[in-house]
């Protein structure tokens, strides 16, 4: 790979730490506090007392998962992660094109002989792997809870949980990336990205809570619905979910190249 | 071989609910291998706009450019490999120091990298520059010093320079006259901005000045500065009126120095006025050559040249 892959990957070694750690602390902190069986059993209780819509904006669809530690995880962290690395994702989509177009950078960088495919595939390539990285590195906490805890956990299940918020997470790093291609303006990429990412998320809520045929439609087109993190701690990979993800974020890095490719750089 | 040739090249922003923007129109523009051209114009002509053209970074409505042989847009990575750049607004990362910077550049442009940051250090050297700090705590001058660095290190056959000397104070402007003038002894070409008259008149072979996205002339410097016009100042020992120059061949802007004395401009050949004052003793007839300013404003009308304070054809498209 090139100086820009190179370059890239040295810049955001800290955003491995920073928030593979984060987000490991997270998982954590979950592992520690839930001391037994009687913990999940009675937030268990607590979240069935509660009206069955309101369980899938836990992303839950019944409270049965959530009695075993494994599916408590699912539950408490892996829910959460995909979400959490929505922020990270928009950031890095950003650094891809916007944040040097917008500063002005950028106009050096394509001064010198490096094409602009070039350019962005070795950025999403190092960013890839970063967060790939950064995942694989916020297991450490779990694995470290485990080591801490009492309780029983199957590890395996929970790495493929964790390598399972990878897909999501390059999809909405591509989100951004196309976006900021698109509109050339960081602050409309910022904002266009954030809202359909929420949006993404609530539609899959509502789906989630209610029978509609309307609601079930659209949420075809939420990423979230390809990320269930309690089926995948159960049963293991979702290939069918892991492989619309990838091919999504490839069409939609493939789409900004091409577009990036064909337009003007800089104000 | 024009190391620099366009045909026809024409920018337009589409602006909206507007009629499109032209920033450059129908630029027919040869530069020759060897020379020194400047470029100048004031405050959005489409000076950086045609800069932004020939490296790729913006695309022309019309017509073609090409660099050193190359299609700026079909063989672009060829053409970049030639040319060192140095932007108007000089924008880098912030977070790495000078000597990181110029690292990461000389890996991205390839080649013989060692040899490149070796030059970069000599030229530092030169602009007495210091590589060690972050970029963000450079001030405008010291960022073009590392600009400069950058876009000369590896020697390329030609530099396109962006209103290169702002910032930099008048002992480095002397010192990178050297350079440029070195620049040109070694065969190689500089294309350079410039709102600084005087600079355009101490280095550049050849000058091409844009008003309105429009070339209005190219010329030698040299034959810019003489052949187009002269003041004279014409001395009479009676009593001088505007009047005697009436319909005078080649006069104008005639103005009343001193009761004896007039001052007028004159185009052209001196014949038709020293036969309109044949009937005056003449006690004294000065010509003097218009500065380069004087010339630019001729071009401009009342327009002030360019300020520091650039402002590019695209920025103006937005507005």
């Amino acid at each position: 790979m090139g100086a820009i892959f190179r370059y890239t990957l040295r810049q955001n070694m800290q955003a491995i730490w920073q928030w593979g750690g984060g987000l490991g602390a997270l998982g954590l902190m979950l592992m520690l506090i839930v001391t037994d069986m009687d913990v999940i059993t009675g937030y268990a209780d607590l979240l069935d007392a509660m009206p069955e819509e309101m369980l899938g904006f836990f992303g839950l669809s019944s409270t049965e998962m959530i009695t075993s530690p494994d599916g408590f995880i699912a539950f408490g962290f892996f829910a959460y992660a995909l979400m959490i690395l929505g922020v990270y994702a928009v950031a890095v989509g950003l650094d891809v094109v916007a944040n040097e177009e917008d500063a002005g950078v950028l106009d050096v960088l394509l001064s010198l002989p490096v094409s602009r495919t070039r350019m962005i595939v070795q950025r999403i390539a190092a960013y890839v792997v970063i967060t790939a990285l950064l995942v694989v590195f916020s297991f450490g906490g779990l694995l470290v809870g485990s080591v801490l805890s009492d309780m029983e956990y199957n590890m395996g299940r929970l790495f493929i949980g964790t390598l399972n918020i990878i897909p999501g997470t390059l999809v909405m790093i591509a989100l951004t990336v196309f976006f900021s291609v698109l509109f050339r303006r960081r602050k409309t990429a910022l904002s266009v990205s954030a809202a359909i990412i929420i949006f993404s998320y609530f539609i899959n809520f509502l789906a989630e809570s209610a029978s509609n045929a309307v609601l079930d439609m659209v949420n075809r087109f939420s990423l979230f619905a390809y990320y269930d993190s309690q089926r995948v701690v159960r049963e293991g990979l979702v290939w069918g979910d892991v492989a619309i993800l990838l091919v999504v974020a490839a069409l939609l890095f493939g789409a900004s190249a091409w577009l990036f490719n064909r337009r003007d750089v800089g104000l | 071989m024009a190391v620099i040739q366009t045909h026809d090249l024409t920018k337009a922003y589409n602006v909206r609910g507007k009629p499109p923007f032209v920033a450059l129109q129908s630029l027919d523009m040869a530069v020759e291998q060897g020379e020194i051209f400047g470029y100048l114009g004031p405050n959005g002509a489409g000076k950086t706009t045609t800069i932004r053209l020939l490296l790729d970074l913006i695309r022309p409505t019309a017509g073609t450019a090409q660099v050193m042989g190359y299609d700026v847009n079909a063989d672009s990575l060829e053409m970049r490999r030639l040319v060192g750049f140095l932007p108007g607004e000089l924008n880098l990362w912030r977070n790495l120091t000078a000597a990181q910077t110029v690292d990461y550049v000389a890996h991205v442009r390839g080649g013989d990298v060692p040899a490149q940051k070796r030059h970069a250090r000599e030229i530092g050297e030169r602009l007495n520059f210091d590589f060690s700090k972050r970029i963000r705590e450079y001030s405008t001058g010291n960022k073009r010093k590392l600009g400069l660095v950058l876009a000369m290190m590896h020697k390329p056959p030609l530099l396109i320079l962006d209103e290169p000397t702002t910032g930099l104070d008048p002992l480095l402007q002397h010192t990178f006259n050297a350079m440029m003038r070195e620049v040109r002894d070694e065969g190689r070409t500089v294309f350079l901005s410039s709102h600084m008259l005087a600079e355009v008149q101490a280095i550049c072979d050849r000058v091409g000045i844009i008003r309105d996205g429009d070339m209005k002339a190219i010329e030698r410097v040299d034959a810019l500065t003489e052949a187009k016009f002269h003041w004279v100042t014409l001395q009479l020992r009676e009593q001088a009126e505007p009047q005697i120059l009436d319909g005078v061949a080649g006069v104008s802007d005639v103005s009343l120095h001193n009761s004896h004395t007039l001052r007028f401009r004159l185009t052209g050949e001196h014949d038709p006025l020293l036969r309109a004052i044949s009937d005056y003793y003449v006690v004294r007839l000065e010509t003097r050559e218009p500065s380069l300013e004087e010339i630019f404003l001729t071009y401009y009308g009342n327009d002030e040249p360019e300020s520091a304070d650039p402002v590019t054809a695209e920025q103006k498209a937005r507005r």
